[in-house]
């Protein structure tokens, strides 16, 4: 049984957001809704001021809050230790909320592509409505439908559920890639298993030191950064005020 | 009087009820709710409500398990109430599910139980509860105060008050992501605030019935004398637990209290204060107040409106600092506002609580004590 995680080389990320995109794309995710996120920090005065870039997804925690608090086992682990959700079990409570200590489960609280559904064609004559374009390629929900994720999960989720990132283990279990770390167009993220020595993540994990999101509060996260970006120099001094 | 009054909470549950369907039809988008604040207004009813019952469950035990005897005339006023604001309650929170969809889902509660979920603890225990108090409810009315049946569910609902009691608490008590809920802290400010909340409604409860009905029977106001005395007591300690929660909340150099202390500056802590604690506190040791029935009456109404915003304080403290990605693009503090959906399931509570106690005063004969 593999046990999966993710390394992301802060180095190679540039911050271009395309696995969000991606998997938005991948996972149908509604409108306002991120599995693969980002957290930003400026520091600094003007002119001496710098941006940090950091992508973040669900942790796939070993020990994981969210999974320990869900009380009818919606989130569960599956095989990797993959944190798995299964919307027919959520009944909406939002408990995962308070104990995911990154933000990572989104509820639904609209209907999911309820924007899809309108009929207003924007030139009247000459331009699908939303809806008609769906309907046109006979897609399900938005027009760039993937049917892909049903297998194991709900490909759309329905209202009133939560939902969130699942490392894809409709591709992994294919032998593929999680869709962010291939869509990546920097190789920035790495993803493997932590029980296999030969390991790409091993590797890594070997080689750098890497670092974990609120590692006191015990979740054991299994997203790993490392390399945090910093091309610049400085004038040594001693202790200058 | 009393057909406008019906009528009135009637009109509440209609409106109530039209609300609860929309929910329940389209789901919780109607709420002003998001990913960073999505325990609002309809869990601090859930709270408010849940907290009174178990303190009524407390008072109303007081002669038939705990043997002091001078208390049965209040008791079944106190039990009906109790499983009044407990069913109200659990409607709250089931109206914080989400649409049809999702509440039929909560058949896994039962089919897929987790057990080291306080939530699952929380939902399986409120249930047995809410049926406990209702056949204690059922002994106490047919007189059967001290059947076996009568005292065997007497005992009963109280304990299963005091295990959903301890599993609420402990869904919040062991949030570690959120320390604003304060941890383990709050099963203390939860305890004795629900006693507070549970004897302002049996104090509001009882003598709006006395004015409205020409007056207490003359037996009866020792009891009612005593439990004024008791309520002026917990008001003081809720007081207490009050002050000792803004120590931690301000003293704390953990950022994750900048929620609450964000929310200390606001509107809704000042009437949780003021409101609810120390102007009825300072009305309450007033002798003269103590003994008006306008001062119990208007005492114990601010006791309930500042619990109530209390229970929304509580939520937002911990809530309204967005955490870990949810913090891009957005401030440091959001804001919040409850929308009419979510006023209209308070007023359903409200108008369901009060129409069951006012259909007990009128017909259940609730000052009834064992022959
Ligand atoms: S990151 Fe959050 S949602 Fe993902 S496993 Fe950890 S606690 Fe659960
Ligand atoms: S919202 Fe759903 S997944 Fe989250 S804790 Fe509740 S039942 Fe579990």
């Amino acid at each position: 049984m593999p046990n999966y995680a993710m390394v992301i080389d802060l180095q190679l990320c540039t911050g271009c957001g395309g696995c969000i995109i991606g998997c938005k794309n991948e996972n149908n995710l509604p409108e306002g809704v991120r599995w693969s996120n980002k957290m930003t920090e400026t520091l600094g005065r003007f002119p001496n001021v710098r941006y940090h870039y950091r992508p973040t997804l669900c942790n796939h925690c070993e020990n994981a809050p969210c999974v320990r608090g869900c009380p009818t086992r919606a989130l569960h682990k599956i095989e990797g230790g993959i944190t798995a959700h299964d919307p027919d079990k959520c009944i909406g409570c939002r408990y995962c909320m308070v104990n995911c200590p990154y933000g990572v489960p989104n509820y639904t609280w609209d209907r999911p592509h309820k924007e899809w559904q309108d009929t207003t064609e924007l030139i009247e004559g000459a331009t699908y409505s939303p809806k008609a374009l769906v309907d046109a390629v006979d897609a399900k929900g938005w027009p760039i439908f993937n049917p892909d994720p049903d297998v194991g999960y709900k490909a759309i989720r329905p209202v009133g559920v939560i939902e969130k990132c699942h490392f894809c283990p409709h591709r992994v279990r294919e032998g593929l890639l999680p869709y962010c770390v291939e869509v990546c167009p920097s190789h920035a993220r790495v993803f493997g298993d932590l029980d296999d020595p030969n390991s790409k993540v091993n590797e890594l994990l070997g080689m750098f030191r890497a670092e974990r999101l609120r590692p006191e509060l015990g979740t054991r996260p299994k997203v790993f950064y490392i390399r945090e970006f910093c091309p610049c120099v400085y004038e040594r001094s001693k202790g200058a005020i | 009087m009393s057909i406008l009054w019906f009528a009135l909470l009637g009109v509440g549950v209609l409106i109530g009820l039209f609300t609860a369907l929309t929910v329940v039809v389209t789901g919780l988008g109607v709420y002003n709710a998001n990913d960073v604040t999505f325990w609002v207004l309809p869990m601090a009813g859930y709270l408010f409500f849940a907290l009174t019952a178990a303190g009524l469950t407390l008072l109303s035990s007081l002669p038939s398990v705990f043997g002091m005897k001078q208390y049965y005339p209040m008791a079944k006023r106190a039990s009906l109430l109790a499983g009044a604001t407990l069913l109200v309650g659990v409607m709250c929170k089931a109206l914080d599910l989400g649409p049809i969809t999702t509440l039929f889902n909560t058949v896994h509660l039962v089919i897929s139980p987790n057990l080291s979920s306080p939530i699952w603890w929380m939902a399986i225990l409120y249930g047995f509860y809410f049926t406990f108090v209702a056949v204690k409810f059922y002994f106490i009315h047919n007189n059967k105060w001290h059947s076996m049946g009568g005292k065997t569910f007497a005992v009963l609902a109280l304990l299963l008050m005091f295990m959903a009691y301890t599993a609420l608490s402990i869904v919040f008590g062991i949030a570690d992501a959120r320390p604003g809920f304060f941890g383990h802290f709050t099963a203390i400010y939860f305890a004795v605030t629900a006693l507070t909340s549970g004897m302002a409604v049996l104090v509001l409860a009882s003598h709006a019935h006395f004015a409205f009905s020409g007056g207490m029977p003359g037996e009866q106001v020792p009891v009612y004398d005593n439990l004024s005395k008791l309520f002026a007591v917990l008001i003081g300690a809720a007081l207490f637990v009050f002050i000792l929660r803004a120590v931690i909340g301000f003293t704390s150099l953990q950022g994750a209290f900048d929620g609450f202390r964000y929310i200390a500056a606001t509107g809704i802590y000042r009437i949780e204060m003021w409101v609810g604690l120390i102007i009825p506190f300072i009305m309450m040791i007033i002798p003269v107040v103590r003994r008006s029935r306008l001062g119990l009456i208007l005492a114990s109404s601010f006791v309930l409106v500042g619990m109530f915003f209390g229970r929304l304080v509580m939520l937002l403290g911990a809530q309204i600092q967005p955490m870990g990605n949810l913090a891009e693009t957005r401030p440091a503090f959001v804001t919040y506002f409850p929308s009419m959906y979510e006023f209209g399931i308070i007023l359903l509570a409200l108008s369901l609580s009060l129409l069951i106690y006012s259909i007990g005063v009128k017909y259940l004969r609730l000052d009834a004590t064992p022959e």
